[in-house]
C-alpha cells in the first residue's frame, strides 16, 4: 500500500485529522517559543551539524575509541551487522540470565529491529515502560511518532484500553487517574525486572559512556533496579567528546517538545556494583546509507521528531500512513535506503516545502534528499506506468513552443466548455481533492501580442 | 570475520571526508543566575527555597516531618532492599551544580549511594550551593568530569504528556521535587 492510499483512509475521519494536525502543530509552536529564547540557536544548529559531519567522516575511529573506553569501564560491547543479529545478541543475554521479567524504555532502534516480536517468539515477555509505548503495546500497535508514541490516540480510547488491561474504571478518561494507574502497574514491573533494556541518545567516544534522556524516569527506574542493563545503540549515535553534550543537550529537547531539557539526562559509565551492563552497537543498513553520497547526511539524525511535528503531510496523515518504523520526513529518506520497493511512495509524501530542513537541529537537508530519492525511484522505474507516461507526454509538449501553444489553447477551450463530469473524471488525479484553476480567456503570449508588441 | 570487523571495514571504505571539529564558543549567560535557575525550576513544577546555610537543617526538617526519609547527606544511612526502597517518601541529596537555562542539577554516584533513590522516592529534595550555579550546559559540562560510574541531570519531578498531550506530574519517578539553594 502506498502512503497516499493509507493517508486517504486516515483522512476519512476529518475531525480526527484536524485534531491530529492541531496537536502536532502545537508541539511545533512550543519548539519555536523555546528556540527563540536562545539567541545562539542557529549557531548551535551549525555546531551540531559540523560535529555530526565529523562523526560520519571518522565513524570507525570514534567507534573503536568508544568501545575501548567502555570496555575499560566494565561495559560489555557487542556488534550487530543487522536486526537479526541484534535480536539474537539480546535474547542470548536474556536467556543466559534465565530472565522472566523484562522492561524496556523507549528505543526506536529496538522497534526497527522488531525486538519485542523476536523475544515474544522466544517466550520472553517485554513490558514497554514509557507510558506512550505501554499504551500502544496494549493496543498491539507500533508507535506512530518517534517521541510521542500515542499521539494519534484520544483519551477515551486509552481509557478503554486501561479498563481492559488494568481494570481501571470504565469511562474514566482523566489523564491523571490513568497515569496513576500506569504508575502503580509499572512500578510492580520495575521491582521485579531481571533485565532492563534501554536505547541510547548519545554515545560519547572520548569517555566510553552513553546518555539516555527521559521525562518519566522510566529508563532509570528499570536499570537501577535490574541486575542486567542492555543498551541498544545505532552506530551513528556516537559523538566525539564529552563537551559536545553541551551542544546536543541544548538542542534535543527544545527541538522535540519545546522543553529546555528532559527531566532526566542520565549518563552511564560503569555498571552498578554487582550489575552487568551491555551495549549493542547496530549497523542494520547504516554503513550502506553512509556509502550513498546524496543520502549519508540522513545519518546525522538525533531522533528529535521536529520534522514530523512541522510536516503538513505528517500532521494530516499520521505516522501509520508511512508504513515504516520511523515515519515523517526523516523516515522518508531513511527507509527507502533499507527497502526501496517497499518505501518507494514515501519520498512523494511531500510538497518539498522544506519546513523539515528548517527545524532539523543538525541541519539535514531533508527536503533535498526527498527530491533526490524521487530521482532514484524514477531511475529504478519504480514509479507507476501512468505517471511515467504522462510525464513523458508533458515533457514533449513543454519542450516545443508550437505544441505548447496548440495544446494550451485546446486545454483552455476544453476547461471552459466541457461538462464538469467530463473534466473531473477518474483520470484527473489533481481534481480528486481540488478545484482546477479557472482557465483564462487568452494565454500570456496572446495578451502580450495584443498589448505590448 | 567478525561483525565488528565487517562493520568497521565497510565504514573505512565509504566514509566521507570533512574538515576539523568546530570550536564551541563561550555564549553569553544570564547575569542573575539564581533568578534564572529559580524561574526554570518553577516553570517545571519544582518548589525552590533560597536559604542561608544555617537555616538549611530546619527546612530539611520541615520537609521530612513524619515521612519515610533517606538522607544522602548523612553517611550513616544503610541502604535497604528494593521493596523497602520503594516506600521511600523523601530522599534528600546534594547537587554538584545547577544550570540556569533549564534548572538542571547534576547528581552522581559520589553523592547518592544507591542510583535508584532519586527516581524511586515520592518527593525528591536537592540542596545546591548558590556558588555552584552556572549559566548553560556548556559551562556545566566543563565543570563536571566524567569520572563517576553514573550521573544524571535532574530538572524536575517525573512527568508525562502521553495522554492527549495533557501534562501529568508524577509518571514513574517522584511526584514532587524541592530545591534548596544554599546562599552562603
Amino acid at each position: 500500500m502506498s502512503h497516499a492510499e493509507r493517508a486517504q483512509a486516515f483522512l476519512k475521519d476529518e475531525a480526527k485529522t484536524d485534531w491530529h494536525n492541531e496537536t502536532l502543530w502545537w508541539v511545533r509552536e512550543k519548539r519555536d517559543r523555546s528556540s527563540k529564547g536562545i539567541p545562539e540557536w542557529e549557531e548551535l544548529r551549525q555546531l551540531a551539524s559540523e560535529i555530526k559531519d565529523h562523526v560520519l567522516a571518522n565513524l570507525d575511529d570514534y567507534l573503536v575509541e568508544f568501545e575501548t573506553k567502555a570496555k575499560a569501564n566494565g561495559i560489555q560491547v557487542h556488534w550487530a551487522e543487522n536486526a537479526e543479529e541484534h535480536n539474537r545478541i539480546v535474547s542470548e543475554i536474556i536467556d543466559r540470565h534465565q530472565a522472566k521479567n523484562i522492561v524496556k524504555s523507549k528505543s526506536i532502534l529496538t522497534e526497527e529491529c522488531h525486538l519485542n516480536d523476536h523475544l515474544s517468539k522466544q517466550g520472553f515477555e517485554v513490558v514497554d515502560t514509557d507510558l506512550g509505548e505501554r499504551i500502544v503495546q496494549f493496543a498491539k500497535q507500533p508507535p506512530s511518532h518517534i517521541v510521542l508514541p500515542a499521539i494519534h490516540m484520544k483519551k477515551q480510547e486509552i481509557s478503554t484500553l486501561f479498563h481492559d488491561h488494568l481494570g481501571t474504571e470504565a469511562g474514566n478518561d482523566d489523564p491523571v487517574y490513568l497515569t496513576q494507574a500506569a504508575r502503580n502497574h509499572l512500578r510492580e514491573r520495575f521491582l521485579l525486572a531481571d533485565v532492563a533494556i534501554t536505547g541510547v541518545n548519545f554515545g560519547i567516544a572520548d569517555s566510553g559512556g552513553f546518555v539516555v534522556c527521559t521525562n518519566e524516569g522510566n529508563a532509570d527506574m528499570g536499570v537501577h533496579l535490574a541486575p542486567v542493563h542492555i543498551a541498544c545503540m545505532g552506530i551513528e549515535k556516537i559523538i566525539p567528546k564529552w563537551e559536545h553534550l553541551g551542544v546536543f543537550t541544548r538542542l534535543l529537547a527544545r527541538s522535540a517538545t519545546g522543553q529546555p531539557i528532559t527531566n532526566y539526562t542520565s549518563h552511564f559509565f560503569k555498571p552498578r556494583p554487582g550489575q552487568e551492563m551491555h551495549l549493542v552497537l547496530v549497523d542494520n543498513g547504516r554503513t550502506e546509507q553512509l556509502s550513498r553520497e546524496k543520502f549519508k547526511d540522513s545519518l546525522k539524525c538525533i531522533r528529535c521528531g521536529a520534522c514530523m511535528n512541522t510536516c503538513p503531510i505528517y500532521r494530516r496523515s499520521g505516522g501509520y500512513s508511512y508504513g515504516s518504523t520511523v515515519p515523517g520526513p526523516i523516515g522518508s529518506i531513511l527507509s527507502p535506503g533499507l527497502d526501496l520497493k517497499k518505501h518507494k511512495s514515501l519520498p512523494f509524501a511531500s510538497t518539498l516545502c522544506g519546513s523539515c530542513s528548517d527545524v532539523c537541529p543538525v541541519k539535514i537537508n531533508i527536503h533535498e534528499q526527498l527530491y533526490e530519492w524521487r530521482q532514484v525511484v524514477a531511475g529504478e522505474k519504480e514509479d507507476n506506468f501512468f505517471k511515467r507516461l504522462s510525464m513523458k507526454i508533458a515533457g514533449k509538449i513543454l519542450a516545443n513552443p508550437k505544441k505548447l501553444k496548440k495544446w494550451g489553447r485546446l486545454a483552455r477551450i476544453a476547461l471552459r466548455n466541457f461538462p464538469r463530469m467530463l473534466i473531473y473524471n477518474g483520470l484527473n488525479a489533481w481534481g480528486k481533492g481540488r478545484e482546477l484553476p479557472v482557465p483564462p480567456k487568452e494565454s500570456f503570449n496572446e495578451w502580450y501580442k495584443k498589448n505590448r508588441s | 570475520m567478525s561483525s565488528r570487523t565487517n562493520i568497521l571495514d565497510r565504514i573505512k571504505k565509504v566514509k566521507p571526508i570533512t574538515g576539523d571539529l568546530p570550536q564551541i564558543p563561550d555564549f553569553q549567560v544570564a547575569t542573575d543566575l539564581v533568578g534564572q535557575f529559580t524561574k526554570s525550576l518553577e516553570a517545571n513544577h519544582v518548589t525552590v527555597i533560597q536559604s542561608a546555610a544555617r537555616d538549611v537543617e530546619q527546612h530539611l526538617g520541615e520537609l521530612s516531618k513524619g515521612n519515610h526519609v533517606i538522607s544522602g547527606l548523612s553517611n550513616t544511612t544503610d541502604i535497604p532492599e528494593k521493596k523497602v526502597l520503594a516506600q521511600t517518601e523523601v530522599f534528600i541529596t546534594r547537587g554538584k551544580l545547577g544550570v540556569g537555562e533549564n534548572g538542571a542539577i547534576w547528581v552522581d554516584d559520589s553523592l547518592i549511594r544507591e542510583r535508584v533513590l532519586p527516581f524511586i522516592t515520592l518527593h525528591l529534595v536537592v540542596v545546591v550551593y548558590q556558588k555552584d550555579l552556572v549559566g548553560n550546559m556548556h559551562q556545566a559540562y566543563k565543570k563536571i568530569r566524567p569520572e563517576a560510574g553514573f550521573g544524571v541531570f535532574i530538572a524536575g519531578p517525573s512527568k508525562t504528556a502521553d495522554i492527549e498531550q495533557s501534562l501529568v506530574i508524577g509518571a514513574h519517578g517522584p511526584k514532587e521535587m524541592t530545591v534548596i539553594v544554599e546562599t552562603d
